[in-house]
């Protein structure tokens, strides 16, 4: 396997086609080495959104029984553990952000929706919550999906 | 006409060269930012397999050129620092490794004008 520190880290000496092409083998070399490290250090994307995903399924299911606070009292906790667990990790993967921007987004509109048609009719009806609660959380199911098969 | 002059009127693609990528260490750098949002600075050291003062400095080149962001923070009790490609610092390895493909196919291209110094390079009948 390629090992960048075959590389000599010295300056390529000029611009003929000769070094450019040595320069071009290293730099594609490089950039297959890059993609194949992060896209090891990232495999933690995927579990970070399902970890989402299935906390919204939970939270979204027991606000049927403990209401808007307990529902949002929960959700702010585990954020704050699922962010600092993101800090955590070494690198994600191109296009994480957005990925990630597009599922929270999502998430948070459903949820609104959701919350907001559920509290005035159908409080404390399991029957409504439950589905809803899978509606709520598929966009981070999906956005785990993405991860693991980018 | 020169010769030099068709030459410098054509464009020859080795002067889309950026000379700040050119280095094969920020070459390495800047690929392995490519293919991620952020990357940790162990990370990078690690796949770079550089020192830590040769990482710093060579980003802080990179980063004095526009083509790295670097943010530094905390987890927990422990400093960390970030990097992460700016855009033009993506856009500028991309032109990059056109301008290297261009001046590799240079050679076997006789419709490009070459300058006078690499024209002896251009194997002719």
């Amino acid at each position: 396997m390629f090992r960048m520190r075959e590389i000599r880290h010295d300056e390529f000496p000029s611009t003929d086609p000769g070094t450019a092409a040595a320069a071009l083998a290293h730099a594609e070399r490089a950039r297959t080495v890059a993609e194949h490290a992060v896209r090891q250090g990232s495999a933690w994307t995927s579990r970070y959104f399902c970890a989402f995903g299935v906390a919204s399924l939970v939270f979204m299911t027991l606000t049927a029984v403990g209401g808007v606070v307990a529902y949002v009292a929960s959700l702010v906790v585990y954020g704050v553990i699922a962010s600092w667990f993101a800090r955590r990790e070494q690198v994600s993967w191109r296009g994480f952000d957005r990925l990630s921007g597009r599922s929270f987004v999502a998430w948070f509109v459903l949820q609104g929706a959701g919350c907001a048609v559920g509290f005035n009719f159908f409080s404390g009806v399991a029957a409504y919550w439950m589905p809803v609660a899978l509606v709520v959380s598929a966009p981070l199911f999906i956005g785990a999906w993405r991860a693991a098969h980018r | 006409m020169s010769t030099g002059h068709r030459a410098s009127e054509s464009g020859h693609p080795r002067h889309r060269l950026d000379p700040v990528i050119h280095s094969p260490v920020r070459l390495s750098i800047v690929a392995c930012l490519a293919a991620a949002e952020r990357a940790e600075f162990g990370f990078v050291r690690d796949i770079v397999e550089v020192s830590d003062s040769v990482l710093s400095k060579q980003v802080s080149n990179l980063e004095e050129a526009g083509y790295v962001k670097v943010k530094k923070g905390y987890v927990g009790k422990y400093p960390r620092t970030w990097l992460s490609l700016t855009v033009a610092g993506r856009r500028a390895f991309d032109t990059h490794l056109v301008a290297l493909a261009a001046v590799v196919g240079a050679i076997h291209t006789p419709d490009v004008a070459l300058p006078a110094d690499n024209a002896s390079l251009v194997e002719g009948p």
